[in-house]
């Protein structure tokens, strides 16, 4: 398998002045993250809400600049790359948002929107761009008569089309899905869902799927990246991350979510307390204020993440 | 068989706008048995919080209005009480916490103050007695150290800590019933868990019944004894949790179950309903999930089926699965 995209010790704090005597306060909103993306697969990164994992997604693509660390996209150094030069890199790689509702321009039609990148890039004449929009608009669902339309007269599934369409149009081989699926209702859910991996078949797209939904990631994830406080604690199989979780931040994660029979009462395990403000991260294991299995090591030394099976890292002093 | 509570009978909320009439609740009948928690489970704008906002006879009136409909609580038509009489029993008898904690609270005053005032309007005590039992609340939904916690304002306050802080206030009167309109939508899963398990064990405490809207099955599944499964203003199918999870019968809540990507085994595709949910202005005649249904036949298109029993516990709206 090649990688297409290799993210090594990304660093990504946001700073801002505080109070009279403007001291800086650092958020470590990524902090130390090294994954990889194969070719052709679709990469999981799951957390709660301020774990960094949307923050890690926009940096990835430059976005945000990052603040230490090096990203490598088909081998290539991208790292420090200026607007000019990432100009090409953004036909290739591109994003999905969470929110149908925001990230689409209300004053512009439907076909505006999905052409509106191809002009950008200065791609096509007029009418080849409208037949691709055309092409685009079938591919994802949406009618002829739909193109016309303005935003604001689509559902939030059909936006979610739409917005899809928009990051399909430069024929990328890299999206960064951000929460594509969690404003949406369950029966529309499995709609977009099925959608974004029959077009992962069809034009070999790779993915890097960021979602809160332990169940849609399982889905439609092959290897899968868990998030907490800026850092990873653990990556693994899809397979292997569901059947054999070992940092205890997996275990109560996947233990928490309410399984749909009322006959499987799963043994859960309740975390204490909020996560801590990445703005004055715990210290050592950033889990250790919450962790159940917390010992006097975890409040001193940071864990690093190591390879306790093959393909199947963990962050955790139990491990070491 | 324990108590009935409540009773909804051929509830029917319309709003008047502009465009139309929106049927947002067009004749929903559940009962919901003291000490239980009841689910009402579906889709965004399938009415299941107008249907809550109705019981509590807080629908705003313009454009809204309940056309007609019992709604008989504790033997009392809720229906037929005034705006004065409504407010002994909001607070008092039946509270509600919502789904975003931070547009429910107000954001200037300080949570102290808010729990006092709530207790202060429905029981007669002085403001050290009020001060106490607000504080006692705070220990009780888990609130470490109430005393700072009473003087701080909503903003600071997690979202998991504002929803306890809501759910403090919802039970400091001790009512006999909770409507909990999406409470855990907009919290993290392990948050999720705390809050639900917190709900649970006040519950039993001071036997509460539950009114648990959500869309999330899971959550049903998990929680409630009973559910009522709404598609477009209606129930399409009440029953037991394992009557819904275990022999769904009408093919929405098929659909939906199958829908969930499942975290125990690995399916290549989802099942997929097609379509959106019609809009509740012009319903279709018959069946309203017949456009969406793929076992519909001419019947479901002509005329608009009843909630029949298919088993004693177990009603479902389909021609079909009635038919048998």
């Amino acid at each position: 398998m090649t990688k297409l995209l290799e993210v090594n010790n990304l660093k990504k704090y946001f700073e801002k002045s505080m109070g009279w005597f403007k001291t800086l306060e650092q958020t470590k909103a990524v902090d130390d993250v090294t994954f990889h993306i194969n070719k052709g697969e679709t990469f999981g990164l799951v957390g709660e809400s301020g774990c960094g994992k949307s923050t890690c997604g926009k940096t990835i693509l430059k976005l945000y600049s990052p603040t230490a660390g090096s990203l490598f996209y088909e081998g290539n150094d991208i790292t420090n790359l200026n607007r000019r030069e990432m100009f090409p890199y953004r036909r290739k790689m591109t994003i999905i948002y969470q929110d149908p509702f925001a990230s689409l321009d209300p004053r512009m039609t439907v076909g505006g929107i999905i052409s509106e990148p191809m002009e950008v890039h200065k791609l096509h004449t007029k009418e080849e761009r409208e037949n691709r929009v055309m092409e685009l608009a079938t591919r994802v669902g949406l009618t002829d008569e739909q193109v016309s339309r303005y935003p604001h007269e689509f559902s939030g599934g059909q936006r979610q089309r739409i917005g899809i369409a928009r990051s399909l149009a430069l024929d990328p081989d890299f999206i960064v899905a951000d929460e594509p699926v969690s404003a949406l209702d369950v029966s529309i859910q499995a709609q977009i869902i099925n959608l974004m991996q029959d077009l992962q078949k069809d034009m070999g797209l790779t993915y890097l799927f960021i979602a809160h939904d332990l169940g849609v990631v399982k889905h439609i994830c092959n290897r899968i990246a868990v998030m907490y406080l800026g850092r990873i604690v653990e990556i693994a199989e899809r397979d292997t991350l569901f059947a054999n979780p070992m940092h205890p931040y997996t275990r109560a994660l996947l233990s928490a979510v309410p399984v749909p029979d009322p006959r499987v009462k799963p043994d859960q395990i309740i975390l204490k307390g909020d996560v801590p403000s990445p703005v004055n991260p715990p210290s050592g294991c950033t889990f250790h204020t919450r962790c159940p299995k917390v010992f006097d090591r975890c409040d001193k030394d940071a864990p690093h993440l190591t390879e306790v099976e093959k393909d199947h890292w963990v962050s955790c002093h139990l491990y070491g | 068989m324990s108590e009935k509570l409540l009773e909804v009978e051929d509830l029917r909320t319309y709003f008047y706008t502009d465009e139309g009439v929106v049927k947002s609740v067009d004749g929903v009948s559940f009962e919901i048995k003291k000490g239980e928690t009841f689910g009402l489970v579906g889709e965004s704008g399938c009415g299941k919080s107008v249907t809550a906002l109705s019981i509590m006879k807080l629908i705003p009136d313009p454009p809204g209005k309940i056309v007609s409909g019992k709604i008989e609580f504790e033997g009392e038509d809720l229906a037929k009480l005034t705006e004065k009489q409504m407010q002994k029993i909001r607070g008092n008898k039946i509270s509600m916490i919502f789904q975003e904690p931070m547009t429910s609270l107000d954001p200037v005053f300080t949570i102290g103050s808010e729990l006092i005032e709530t207790i202060q309007l429905h029981q007669d005590l002085k403001k050290d007695e009020a001060y106490g039992q607000s504080v006692e609340m705070l220990k009780l939904v888990g609130i470490p150290d109430p005393e700072r916690r009473m003087k701080q304002y909503p903003h600071e306050l997690s979202g998991g800590m504002r929803q306890r802080a809501m759910i403090a206030m919802a039970l400091a009167c001790r009512p006999s019933m909770l409507i909990a309109d999406e409470p855990t939508t907009a919290l993290d899963v392990t948050i999720q868990a705390q809050i639900l398990n917190l709900m649970e064990g006040l519950k039993e405490e001071f036997n509460t019944s539950v009114l648990l809207i959500t869309h999330d099955l899971g959550v049903v599944a998990q929680y409630c004894t009973n559910v009522a499964v709404m598609y477009a203003g209606n129930i399409v199918e009440y029953g037991s949790v394992y009557d819904i999870f275990e022999e769904p019968k009408h093919p929405y809540t098929k659909g939906l179950i199958k829908s969930l990507p499942s975290l125990d085994k690995n399916v290549e595709r989802l099942e997929i309903l097609e379509g959106n949910v019609p809009s509740l202005i012009d319903a279709p005649k018959g069946c309203r999930f017949q456009p969406r249904c793929d076992v519909c036949t001419d019947k479901c298109i002509d005329s608009f089926p009843d909630l029949r029993y298919v088993t004693e516990s177990h009603m479902v709206r389909c021609h079909r699965e009635a038919g048998k």
